[in-house]
This record gives structure tokens, sequence and C-alpha cells, in this order.
């Protein structure tokens, strides 16, 4: 945390920035919900409103002057293809892989984040805001892997009880071959971890959010 | 505390009670012999009451299965089921084994010599290697008709297969060889399997081909057929036959959802190439099951489906069914 007090001062985005990232997560979580929940004709609109907020975005950022090449620009395209790729529910390893590198494991990044913002309270005006807009765009990246973690984790599941739902059969005097059945019952039960496993990423993921509001207020009180 | 809710609290991973009602054209075609079926329309009307719950606990799992069907007006039909199921998974490295049996209990009060239990064990060994998976079965069944014991039956299959799993889909094929002992005769079969599989978020499907040779055994003498009525225990349709002929066997199965529907459809298809008159030349049995929640808890379902047959000789036989009813997973 104290290398990281050191380094934390830089470019500040400006505050339109961060409400842009805000929206466009807002705007990928709908879509995600969309899709999850089988509302189809949503989709369409709900994914339209998406690009626009992240074309917006992509604008804001080349207004604020960001840096062509260099890792954090990579960082930031990981973070938005990752979105993306979360809102289409598809999967996309390569944009993964990066934010992982950065980030880690989420439980420790997601400790390290609490204990930044709670230094920054008492960091020195000069890098106080450096800190939390560090911690803001941390927080981005992990909740969104960790949302597309959480909706790979659901569609595996449905998939998995959609697989024991081809296998089984009911009606009077019928039954699956045993074979089927044993198959079937483990579909079922692999379906239930990664449901319970689904429902820790949400949670975990919550709790980032929750950081990042806690950021998103301290600057504000700053002005 | 009933046994019902300590098998929910024993980490239960799906149970269900169903209510249905609906009609179907020909209910005894599961009770009558297939010389004296006749293609004749009988509306008959039928409500079921059905239960089950399914609950593991790390490598162990276990079932409990029942079901009440009532016939209107002919009562023939009226069957009482129960059923248990339990097995395990082990695992030592790359090798997995699965050991699994069950006990099937179907009780017809109107129509007693129809009333059998049914006993399976089943073992699977598998062998992880990387997308490849060799796999050695073995099967057992005994089915026992206590007022009719001649209607009896033990068979057991051994199967070799070798299954491609990568990241999505799967493909599997198999050989194998059957025995079964019937009260008067002894058949044996070869069969060989090819099956397919694909899913994907929205949806599953599988396709399945069997091919059976059955060498040895005497030709049917449709008195009481060997070929287990449609919808009845697949499996046994296919291990209790006569001797003397070839069956080609194609089963279609796939589930799909869309927002709070559920469709689930299957199908079999039996190709008997035999000579015996009165036994089965071909069969089709299919069926469309559609599910919709109502609330977290409440579903309503509904089945239609179909059963036909082809005797050598000519004779035909075909049963509709439609019915629906309410799904409740506590």
């Amino acid at each position: 945390v104290i290398v990281w007090l050191a380094l934390a001062a830089r470019a500040d985005p400006g505050t339109e920035l961060v409400r842009q990232r805000a929206l466009v997560d807002q705007a990928a979580s709908a879509v995600a919900s969309a899709r999850a929940e089988g509302h189809r004709r949503e989709l369409g609109g709900l994914m339209a409103a998406y690009r626009v907020a992240a074309a917006e975005l992509e604008r804001m950022q080349q207004l604020a002057g960001y840096p062509a090449e260099d890792l954090a620009l990579a960082r930031r395209e990981a973070v938005d293809s990752l979105r993306l790729a979360w809102a289409e529910g598809q999967r996309d390893d390569s944009a993964r892989e990066v934010l992982v590198r950065w980030l880690g494991e989420p439980s420790p990044r997601q400790e390290l984040l609490r204990q930044a913002v709670e230094m920054s309270r008492r960091a020195p005006d000069s890098i106080r805001r450096g800190i939390l807009l560090d911690v803001l765009e941390q927080t981005d990246a992990l909740a969104v892997l960790l949302a597309s973690d959480t909706s790979l984790e659901e569609a595996s599941a449905d998939q998995l009880q959609l697989r024991a739902s081809s296998l089984r059969r009911r009606g009077p005097g019928q039954t699956a071959t045993m074979a089927d059945e044993v198959e079937a019952v483990r579909a079922t039960e692999q379906a239930a971890a990664a449901l319970a496993r689904a429902g820790a990423l949400q949670a975990q993921r919550q709790q980032v959010l929750e950081l990042r509001r806690q950021a998103v207020l301290a600057l504000e009180e700053e002005g | 505390m009933t046994l019902w809710a300590l098998i929910v609290r024993a980490q239960a991973a799906d149970a269900h009670l169903d209510a249905i009602t609906g009609v179907r054209t020909a209910p005894d075609a599961a009770l009558e012999h297939p010389v004296e079926w006749q293609p004749e329309f009988e509306p008959t009307v039928v409500g079921a009451l059905m239960g089950g719950v399914l609950a593991s606990r790390g490598k162990w799992w276990g079932s409990l299965e029942g079901a009440a069907w009532g016939v209107l007006p002919e009562l023939d039909g009226v069957l009482f089921s129960a059923g248990a199921r339990g097995g395990a998974g082990l695992e030592a490295g790359d090798l997995r084994l699965e050991v699994a049996g069950r006990y099937d209990l179907q009780s017809y009060p109107f129509a007693r010599p129809a009333t059998s239990g049914r006993a399976e064990g089943f073992a699977l060994t598998s062998l992880s290697l990387g997308a490849w998976v060799p796999e050695l079965s073995l099967e057992a069944i005994d089915r026992r008709y206590p007022f009719e014991p001649d209607w009896s039956f033990t068979t057991a299959e051994s199967a070799v297969g070798l299954a491609w799993r990568p990241e999505r889909g799967w493909a599997r094929v198999a050989l194998g060889g059957q025995v079964n002992q019937g009260a008067d005769d002894l058949g044996t079969q070869l069969r060989a399997t090819a099956e397919l599989g694909w899913g994907a978020a929205r949806w599953d499907l599988f396709t399945r081909y069997r091919l059976m040779d059955a060498r040895a055994g005497d030709p049917d003498d449709a008195s009481r057929s060997r070929f287990t009525p449609l919808g009845d225990y697949s499996a046994d349709a296919d291990a209790l036959s006569a001797g003397g002929f070839v069956q080609h066997r194609l089963e279609l199965g796939g589930s799909a959802e869309a927002g709070e529907w559920l469709l689930r459809a299957s199908a079999l298809g039996r190709l008997r190439l035999t000579g015996a008159q009165g036994a089965y030349d071909r069969t089709l049995h299919a069926q469309l099951d559609l599910e919709r929640e109502l609330s977290e808890r409440v579903s309503a379902v509904g089945t239609l489906g179909s059963s036909a047959v082809g005797l050598v000789g000519g004779k035909g036989f075909l049963d509709v069914y439609a019915w629906a009813g309410l799904s409740w997973r506590p």
C-alpha cells in the first residue's frame, strides 16, 4: 500500500469519465441480466444502449489524452473487451488473462483496495485523489472480471441443467437407462456447484462495487 | 420429521411433486399382448401424482421416486410405482469409477399379471486422457413378474467404449455383448453404439444409434412378447427378445430454454429385421414436454406424446397421449 501511495500521483481522468465508466458498466449489466433471464425482445435495445455508452466512453478516454501504446491502455482495452463479451454472453479469454495478470486473485486485491480507501483518508491531499482514482480504475476492472466469471458459471450451470433434462424421461413406466441416469445426476450436482460458485462471485462483486461507491463518495467530498 | 424433509435437508439437488391430468387413446398398450391389440380409438382420461427427490453428499447420491396413475373408464392401466436409486463416484487420479443401483416396483392392481419388480446394477470405469476417455461398463437387470413368473428375465451386458469430450460437445463409440436369460430360453446379442452430443447456453441435443445383432435365442412366439411395450423401459425392450434378428435403434434427445419456458423432446425409433409373425417390426416413440415457470417453486407442465408399433404381418398400433398439470419444487 505504501508503494502504491508513492506511485499514486497520476493524470486525473476527470469526474465525467468516472461516471461514464459506471454508466457503461450498468449498461453491460442490464444486457447480461436480460440475456441470463431470456428476455430476448429487450436485448436489441439494451445492447444498442450499451454500444452508445461504450462508444462515448472511448471518445472521452481519447479526449482525456491517454497514451496510445502503454500498459494502462492495454488494461483499459481488456476491461472494455471483457465487458463487451459479458454483455454478449460470450467469453474473452485473452482479455480475462490481461486482467488476471494485472489484478491477481480477486480476494487479496479486494482487501488491498479496501486498505487503500482507508489509508486515502489519512493521505496528504496531493496524492489522495490519485489513490482514489486508481482504486476506481481497479474496482471497475475487478467488477467486470467478477461479473464475467459469474456469467460463465451461470452459463455452465444452465448448460448442465439442460444436459440433465435431455437425459431424463418422465411418463407412465418410463425411465432413462442407468448410464443416462448417472450422467444426469452428475450434471445436476455440477450445475448446483456452478450456481454456488456464481453466487459467491456475485457477492464478492457487490463488495467491490461498494468499495467503488466509497471511492466515488470520497472523490465527490473532495470536490 | 418426514423422510422427505430429511432428504431435502441432506443437500437435495433436485426435488419435485407433479399433479397432472390428460387423455390417452390406448392406455392398455403397456399391458396387452401384441396379438390382442386392435387399432381402435379408446379415449381415456388419465391423472397422476408423481414425486421425486434427489440428494447427494460428497461422492454419494440417492433418490426416491413414486407415482400413482389413475385411468378412467378402463381401470387396467391404473399404476402405482415406487423406486429407489443410489450410487457413488470414486476417483483415483485420472481413473473414475461410478457404481449405481436402482429398484423399481410397478403395481397394476387391476391387471395383476403386469405387476413387476425390477432391479438394476451398473458400474462404469473411465480413464481421463485429456479429451479422450476410454470406458468399461457392466450392467445387470433382473425383472420379476410375481403373478406371471414366465415373463421374468435376467440380463447382463458389458461394453468397452471410447468417448471424446472436448470443451464443447462429445462423441462416443462402444462395442458390447449381452446375455439374456428368459424363463425358457437364453439369448445373446452383439451391440455397437455411436453417440453424438452438442450443447450451448440455451440448448442441448444428442443422438444415439445402436445396432444389435441377436445371434442366438428362440423365435418370439408373441404370446407375451419379450419386446417390452413402448415407453416401458426401452433397455428391457432391447434386451429381451428372441434371436435371429438385426435391430437398428435411433434415439434423439434434447432440451431448450427460452425465457421462462423449458422444452424437452425425445424420440426413439426401432427397425427390427425379423421374419417371425406377430413380432415387432418397427416402433416409434416420441414425446414433447413443456415447462413454464409460474413462480420460484411452481411450474406449469405439459406433455404430448405418441407410441406407434408395426408388427410383422401388418397389424399396427398407435397410442397418443397428452396431459398438463403443475409441478412444485420445494
